[in-house]
Order: C-alpha cells, then sequence, then structure tokens
C-alpha cells in the first residue's frame, strides 16, 4: 500500500500549477458561480457571487493542490518517528489509534507544523491559480466570493506585455516581487529550522 | 489445563479472561474504529478529488484530439490563378488567398449541388462551414504543386470550429442563437453532410504537432510549436543546470571546510529551492533582458530563468546522494593512494549517480511545467507560426512554451481554446508523469541500503 | 492474597503461568525459533540467557504479540497464558498487552515528560479515577524502578533528555505502573551501573511476590542472583531449561556448559 501511495502522491506534487490554474477557471469558478451565484444560475438563489472568478475560486483549488504536497511531507516526518517508540506505546498495550495520537503524531507535531508553514508560503507564492481564478480586482473586503488580487496577480499584470523598465508601474511590481521574496524567505527559514530542529532529535 | 492453570494468586474471574472483551476494550477499540474511518475519509476524498481532476481533464481534453473535417473536390481553375497560363511561379504568387476564395466557394456550392441537397445558404455561408484557414491551404498547395492547376483535387479541408463544436456537443442550437459565426440553417446543412459522409471526425495531428493560430481559428491552434520552445528551453536548463549543479554538490559536500559559511550556503539554498517561481521571473526580467537585453520571449531567456529555479533542487538531491556513500568507500579509495578527486571521480560519483540522475529528472519535470515566470519574460501572447529550424533560432527567436500556450488558449475568449488547454494540459501530463515515474522507478531500482 | 502467596512458596507448590508448545518464528525465511517447548511458573524469575542473536528479544515479543507488528513475522505453535491461547481469534492483543508489559531492549522513552511517560499506560487501561491516584501510581512506579530521587524534582522534564540508564528505569517504571500479570525485561541492566542493577535486581524480586517475570540478561551473574528458572537458547533452540542452580552447577547440554564458562558466545 505505501510502497504504491507514496510515489502517486509524489507524482501528484508534482503536477503543475498550470493544470489547477485550468482547474480553477474552467471548473471550479463557474461550478462554485452555479452554486452562489445570481440569477438564474445561481441554484440555491443566493446571489452571493457575481462572477466565476472568486477568493473561494483560487483557495479551494489552492487547497486541493497542496493535498498532495501536505500529505508527502508530513508522510516522510511521521515516518521518520523511530519504530521504537510505537512499539514502546504498542507494548504497553495502546491501540494503534491511541499509539498514533498521543505518541507518534506529538511527535512528529514540530515537523508537520512546519511542513503546514513550507506549504503556506507555497501558497502565498501560488500565481498560476490565483492570476486564473482570483481575478484582479484590487479591493479589500472579507467577502470571499468576491474576485480579489494578490501580490502575484499584480506583479503579472504589471509585467506582462512590453515592460517600460523605467515606468513606475514597473518598479511598483519589482517592490511587489521584493516583498513577496522576503515574505516567503521569512516563512520558508521558519519552516525550515523547525523541521530540522525536530529531525535532529532523532538522528 | 484451564483448571491446572488457575491459579490460586489469580482466580480466573470472568472478566479477567483473555477471551473476552472487557467493557474498557470494546470502547477503545470502537474509538480505533473511528480513527481509522476518519483517516478512510480523508483518503477517500483525497482520491474523489483526483478523480475529479483526472475526469475532467480526461473529457474535457480528450476533444482536442479530434477534429472535424470536410472533403471537397476543388476544381483549380486555371482562369483565377494563372491568367497567364505559363505556370510562372511568380505570377501564381500574385493571388492572394482572397482570389482563392470563390474556388472554395464553388467547390462548397457543387458538392451540396451533387449530392442533391436543398438549402437556402448563399455561397459565402456556405464557405462558411469551412475554417479561414481553407484557402490558405488551398494556396499553399498551389504553389507547392503548379502542375495541377486546371485539375480538380481532393482536399480535407478543417471544418470552422463552431461545425467542430456542434458535431463534439459543445455547441448547440439554443447556445447560437446570438452568434454571428453560424446559422441555424447552416447547422442543418452540416446534419446532411454528415449524413453524406462529406463532414466527419477524425484524429488530428496538427494538434500534436502544428502551431498556434490566431483567435478565429480554434480549430487549426496545435502545440507543436511551443513544445519545440519547451524543448530548447529543457536543452538550455540540462546543459547549464546539471554541470553546474553537480559541481556545486560535490565540492560542498566533498571538498568545502565545515564551517559558518557553507552553513549559510546550504541553508540558503534549501530555501531558494522554495522561493516562488514568480520571483524568478521577475529576476530574470530584470537581468537577462532589462540588464543584458536578451531577447524578450526567447527560449534561451527562458531557460536560464528555469535553470536558476531548478538548480536548488538538483543540488539538494545530489547532495543527498552524495552523501548517502558510505564514507568506508571514499577512505578505501584513498587508502590505495587515490588522491581525493580521483577518490571522488572514481568511487562516489558513480555510486551517487542514480540519485543525481532522479534529481535531474524531477527538476526537469518541474521546469516543464512552470508558468509563472514565463509570462514575465513574455512567452505568451503572439503567435510563433513555424517551428525553428536551426539551434539558434530555436534558442534565441520568439517562442513559447507547452504550459505558457495553455495559458494564452486558457485566457482567450473562444470556448473553442478551452478544449485545446485541456487537451494540451494531457499532452503535458503525459510528459510530466512518464518523466516522474522514469524518476520514482530508477530511484527504487538503484536505492541501495549500506 | 499476599498470605496466599507465601503459602505457595512454602510448600513450593508453583502453577503455569505461561506454557508454550512447538513454537515456531520466522522471519520471512529465517527461522529465529525453532520449535520451542517451554512453562513458566507463577511468581517466579525465569531467566533467558544464551548468545547474541539466539532469539530471546523475538521470544518475549512472542509472548505479548509485539511480532504481530512485523509483517515479514510468522508464527506456529501454542502459547497458553493462563490456559488461554493468546493467538487465539477472540484475544484482543491490546488486552493481552496490559497483563504481558514488555521493558524493551533499547530503551525508548515517549518524546514527553517524565511523569506522562509513566502516566501512559495507566492512563490508556483507566487505571486511576483522579488525579491523586494517578500522582500515586507515578511516584510508586518510579520508587520501584530505582529512579524516583532523581527526578522527582524534575517530572515535567523530557523523559528524552535522561542518561541512558535513567532512560532504561524511565521504561521499566512505564511498564510496571500498568501491574501488569507478567513482567517480560530484555536486558533491563544493559546501561545500568552496579547500584542501580541491584536496585532493579530488588525490584525484580520484589515483583515475583505478584508478578512472574522473565528476564533476558547476558550476565550469568545476574541470571544466577535473581532467577528460579533458567533457559538457555541457542540458534533458535532451547538447548536447556531448568531450575537455575542446576543449569549453573550441573549444565545436562554440553552447549550450555561451554557457554556458561565462557567458551561460545
Ligand atoms: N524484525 C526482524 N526482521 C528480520 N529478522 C529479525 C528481526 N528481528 C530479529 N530478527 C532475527 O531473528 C534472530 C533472533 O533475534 P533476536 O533479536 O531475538 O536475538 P536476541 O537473542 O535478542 O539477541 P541479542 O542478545 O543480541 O539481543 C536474529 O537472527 C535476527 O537477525
Ligand atoms: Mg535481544
Amino acid at each position: 500500500m505505501r510502497s504504491f501511495a507514496k510515489p502517486l502522491l509524489e507524482i501528484l506534487a508534482g503536477i503543475p500549477t498550470i493544470v489547477y490554474g485550468l482547474f480553477a477557471l474552467l471548473t471550479v469558478g463557474p461550478l462554485l458561480l452555479k452554486l452562489f451565484g445570481q440569477g438564474e444560475d445561481g441554484v440555491f438563489g443566493l446571489n452571493w457571487m457575481s462572477g466565476a472568478t472568486s477568493v473561494l475560486t483560487a483557495g479551494v483549488v489552492m487547497g486541493i493542490m497542496l493535498i498532495p504536497f501536505v500529505s508527502s511531507l508530513s508522510d516522510d516526518i511521521i515516518n521518520a518517528v523511530p519504530q521504537s517508540l510505537r512499539d514502546g506505546s504498542l507494548g504497553l498495550g495502546a491501540t494503534k489509534s491511541e499509539t498514533v495520537r498521543q505518541v507518534v503524531l506529538p511527535a512528529a507535531l514540530p515537523g508537520i507544523v512546519g511542513a503546514i508553514l513550507l506549504a503556506a508560503s507555497r501558497a502565498i507564492g501560488e500565481t498560476m491559480i490565483v492570476v486564473m481564478g482570483a481575478g484582479a480586482i484590487a479591493k479589500f473586503s472579507a467577502n470571499p466570493f468576491e474576485s480579489m488580487t494578490t501580490i502575484t496577480t499584480r506583479v503579472v499584470s504589471q509585467l506582462t506585455g512590453d515592460t517600460d523598465f523605467a515606468s513606475p508601474e514597473t518598479l511598483v511590481a519589482f517592490a511587489l516581487g521584493l516583498s513577496l521574496f522576503v515574505l516567503t524567505l521569512g516563512l520558508n527559514v521558519l519552516a525550515l529550522y523547525i523541521v530540522r530542529k525536530y529531525r535532529e532529535q532523532y538522528d | 489445563m484451564t483448571d491446572l492453570s488457575s491459579s490460586p494468586t489469580q482466580p480466573a474471574a470472568p472478566e479477567n479472561s483473555l477471551l473476552t472483551l472487557n467493557k474498557r476494550t470494546k470502547a477503545r477499540n470502537a474509538a480505533e474504529r473511528r480513527f481509522k474511518a476518519y483517516g478512510i475519509a480523508a483518503i477517500s476524498v483525497g482520491l474523489i478529488m483526483l478523480l475529479v481532476l483526472v475526469t475532467t481533464i480526461v473529457s474535457r481534453g480528450t476533444g482536442a484530439f479530434q477534429q472535424t473535417f470536410v472533403t471537397l473536390n476543388v476544381e483549380l481553375l486555371e482562369s483565377k490563378l494563372d491568367k497567364s497560363g505559363q505556370r510562372n511561379i511568380e505570377d501564381i504568387k500574385k493571388v492572394t488567398t482572397f482570389g482563392y476564395a470563390p474556388i472554395v466557394k464553388s467547390a462548397m456550392k457543387e458538392t451540396v449541388n451533387g449530392l442533391g441537397l436543398q438549402t437556402g445558404l448563399k455561397s459565402k455561408e456556405l464557405a462558411g462551414l469551412l475554417s479561414k484557414s481553407a484557402v490558405a491551404q488551398l494556396r499553399a498547395f498551389v504553389l507547392a504543386n503548379p502542375e495541377q492547376i486546371g485539375k480538380t483535387v481532393e482536399f480535407r479541408f478543417l471544418a470552422q470550429s463552431r461545425v467542430d463544436g456542434y458535431l463534439k456537443g459543445r455547441v448547440t442550437r439554443e447556445s447560437i442563437e446570438n452568434d454571428k459565426n453560424i446559422s441555424p440553417e447552416q447547422l442543418d446543412l452540416v446534419d446532411a453532410l454528415v449524413a453524406a459522409g462529406v463532414i466527419e471526425k477524425s484524429f488530428n495531428l496538427d494538434f500534436i504537432l502544428g502551431s498556434d493560430a490566431s483567435d478565429q481559428r480554434p480549430e487549426a491552434a496545435g502545440m507543436g510549436v511551443s513544445m519545440m520552445g519547451s524543448l530548447f528551453m529543457m536543452l538550455v536548463v540540462l546543459a547549464l543546470a546539471l554541470p553546474i549543479g553537480v559541481a556545486a554538490s560535490i565540492y560542498l559536500e566533498e571538498f568545502a571546510p565545515k564551517n559558518w559559511m557553507t552553513d549559510v550556503i546550504e541553508v540558503n539554498i534549501a530555501n531558494l529551492a522554495a522561493v516562488p517561481s514568480i520571483v524568478y521571473g521577475i529576476l530574470g526580467l530584470a537581468v537577462f533582458i532589462n540588464y543584458r537585453h536578451l531577447p524578450m520571449s526567447a527560449p534561451l531567456v527562458g531557460g536560464l530563468v528555469l535553470t536558476l529555479m531548478t538548480l536548488p533542487t538538483i543540488i539538494i538531491s545530489t547532495r543527498a546522494s552524495l552523501k548517502a556513500v558510505p564514507p568506508s568507500i571514499r577512505d578505501a579509495a584513498l587508502g590505495v593512494g587515490a588522491s581525493k578527486m580521483q577518490s571522488v571521480f572514481h568511487h562516489v560519483l558513480p555510486l551517487a549517480a542514480p540519485g543525481n540522475l532522479t534529481g535531474t529528472i524531477i527538476g526537469l519535470a518541474q521546469a516543464l511545467g512552470e508558468t509563472a515566470p514565463l509570462l514575465l519574460i513574455g512567452m505568451v501572447g503572439f503567435i510563433a507560426s513555424n517551428a525553428p529550424e536551426t539551434l539558434s533560432e530555436g534558442l534565441l527567436s520568439p517562442n513559447s512554451a507547452m504550459p505558457a500556450q495553455i495559458y494564452e488558449w486558457a485566457k482567450r475568449a473562444d470556448p473553442a481554446f478551452y478544449e485545446r488547454a485541456w487537451g494540451g494540459i494531457i499532452i503535458l501530463l503525459l510528459f510530466l508523469v512518464t518523466m516522474n515515474t522514469v524518476a520514482v522507478i530508477l530511484r527504487r531500482r538503484f536505492e541501495r541500503r549500506w | 492474597m499476599n498470605t496466599m502467596n507465601m503459602m505457595d512458596k512454602a510448600l513450593n507448590t508453583t502453577t503455569t503461568k505461561i506454557a508454550a508448545r512447538n513454537v515456531n518464528v520466522y522471519y520471512g525465511d529465517s527461522h529465529a525459533i525453532k520449535d520451542v517447548n517451554v512453562e513458566i511458573d507463577a511468581n517466579t524469575v525465569t531467566a533467558f540467557i544464551g548468545p547474541s542473536g539466539c532469539g530471546k528479544s523475538t521470544f518475549l515479543r512472542w509472548i505479548n504479540r509485539m511480532n504481530d507488528t512485523i509483517d515479514i513475522c510468522r508464527v506456529t505453535g501454542d502459547i497458553l497464558l493462563d490456559g488461554e491461547d493468546i493467538y487465539d481469534k477472540r484475544v484482543d492483543p491490546v488486552q493481552l498487552r496490559a497483563q504481558a508489559g514488555l521493558v524493551f531492549q533499547k530503551p525508548n522513552p515517549f518524546p514527553k515528560s517524565i511523569y506522562d511517560n509513566v502516566s501512559y499506560g495507566p492512563r490508556i487501561h483507566g487505571l486511576a479515577r483522579n488525579k491523586a491516584e494517578m500522582n500515586e501510581i507515578v511516584e510508586k512506579s518510579l520508587r520501584r524502578a530505582a529512579i524516583w530521587d532523581e527526578v522527582k524534582d524534575r517530572l515535567d522534564a523530557p523523559g528524552t533528555g535522561l542518561s541512558g540508564g535513567q532512560q532504561q528505569r524511565l521504561c521499566i517504571a512505564r511498564a510496571i505502573a500498568t501491574e501488569p500479570e507478567v513482567l517480560l525485561m530484555d536486558e533491563p541492566c544493559s546501561a545500568l551501573d552496579p547500584i542501580a542493577t541491584a536496585q532493579v535486581e530488588e525490584l525484580i524480586d520484589e515483583l515475583r511476590a505478584s508478578f512472574s517475570v522473565v528476564i533476558v540478561t547476558h550476565s550469568m551473574q545476574q541470571a544466577a542472583r535473581v532467577s528460579q528458572k533458567t533457559a538457555f537458547f541457542h540458534l533458535g533452540n532451547l538447548v536447556e531449561f531448568g531450575p537455575t542452580g542446576q543449569i549453573f552447577t550441573n549444565p545436562e547440554d554440553p552447549r550450555t556448559e561451554s557457554y556458561i564458562t565462557g567458551r561460545i558466545g
């Protein structure tokens, strides 16, 4: 089972984001619009959504994208918990689920937190899904059904096409890129630090 | 046995028997089952999503590999194509595609009349069933075979995308109410022509080998040229990332002193692997295009950017495989008098090669599917119509790449392009899954336990 | 109950706690235990001795079904605990393991506090009704494992931070906290100094009053000191099994004799 599922997970984690982007644009977005949209389109007549692109669309698809990433990483970490700990728990008469919940997971927790941080940094830097799924309207709203923009979308819209390197738009895009870099770098350093520190425990 | 073993200190009270589960164990087993159920539920959700994804891609994308063709007998009228009758190629070239339009129209009319079909359509509307590329196809044929002028030749023209969509079920009579590209009468005729075998669907090699087409001709768009673009980028990545990556890992792993400097480098490499790809795109735009003035949209620039992106991946995996070679091998080589370099190149590197290869393939696969940085260096938004012929042309002339081409199609307004985009995804995924599978198999096969 | 125990001993009537019949254990193709028959008495300490790799740990793991967790492991034969076949389909290994505690060869404290390590077993088996009872169990177990004085001030410190020998005693405390009927100890003194060893041996002798104890050891002296019965394993075979005194002074099998006198092993 493992020997089959693990490579599958890795291959899934290697699916390029353009695939998910297309999925967001052409499948999930229209589907959500059908569910929560207005007028004849809305199945529930909720009228919450005005267009197929929305934060929710991008979020849902990104969540799907990160499943194999997080599970593959967490699997590595859980696997690194020594068998002797599991044996110790089982030998005392714990059931498997008790062992997992009370011994393995707490032992792997820091690593899993690190994995989730890495996933968060990927989500922040993710471009294709938001460009294709979230729309490009620069506004600040708490409603996930509206379309909004992200750093990456702004960068893409400012820098595609003919670029004039002296124009303020371009400079803004570079500044955005720099902030993105710093932000994700910070997250990554933190995540890798946690993962590493935890690994040393058992080496 | 039971009587014998019931020791006086431990009367075999029923609740103590192993054969009956006590209450607490039952409760705990129930909790166990619940926990398992959660796990299975999570896996099922994941699998269902995977299934949805795969079925969406397959069901929406396979259409792109089929295309609707119209078979016509076209009389290549000398009076229209070569007025002088000299078969002088320069004269023939003077006739533009406009000059071919009447020929196509009349061929269409002939066919309809020949089948005895009644239609109120004008000849312009008749020819409208064909792709706009039909005239160009005809002209290219005539220019290549001027001796055929005056004869009647059988041609397979692409049908226009609405007709194609109608045959594939994408276009329906309801959906075209406000569509000026096609009318219900034309669809009636299509039905009749399908029945007569003039219009038919068949395998579309051009989608795999052909080039992209303009907004008006989704039926003619193909992946081939952007595939070439991707190929040239991969060449650049391979040529740069592999040697640099291997050299860097060998130095860091075998020669570099272990001090804070190398520590910082190591942490940095790990971090770079997780930096968003778009940042590399910005970097490439600023450095290669703005500063070094390399041509925009060129696979060379794309390759350079992707090299930067792949290097950390390759370095990390190569270092891991070098680390996995036990020190005893190095000691053994050094012990028989090999130099440090000889021990590395003769003994350590060959043992680490499979791991290195796996990392390289995975890195290449990543690079192949990457879109975001390519948007910034201009590898979308135009149509590269000809496949490059030489290496330098392949590297320097503007081109697209597979994922960028898919993005481009996804952005266009005509839904006919969406089918192309899904089809492109199928091709891209075939490449990626093959590469990743090879990597997994390689790792399995050469996985060594020392 | 204690008085009955005393009487038992006085009368020298022992009862069989564990009976193994025609036990075979395979790891894949390798035959780790070959057709072993052995009867382990209640309220006695039984020592397993034998050269490294002869299958002592495997046998212990077999008694509390820890081998279930190893995929390639296959077992045949019967093993009866209080006359009940522990490999019977109706037996839940979880319930069995609560009755037959195992102290592993390598100390494996959980990455939790010392307190949580010891209270883990009682908690999952519901042995304490309240916090006070739990505290009592933890203290009692740590005292019996001769580690209380060293850790009483830092019960919240992680168990993994202890020294090797301390970890080993912590694992003993963890195992006895669940009050098993059978205590299986795999080289419990391998990392202990002579003082701690003496304390653990004292504990073993004390435990004998209520449990039956099986101990694997590489120290002949220890086996001679603490056990009443000794089993000598060699290459997966049970070569000789009998009262400790007899094995050490008057072994029947030449292999036993040469091992005890230090010529093989
Ligand atoms: N998980 C396992 N998988 C495969 N073989 C195993 C496994 N565990 C033990 N063995 C094999 O079974 C045999 C008996 O091992 P066991 O651990 O019982 O020895 P031991 O008597 O406890 O030795 P030691 O005194 O060194 O602890 C050995 O040959 C060992 O290689
Ligand atoms: Mg052992």
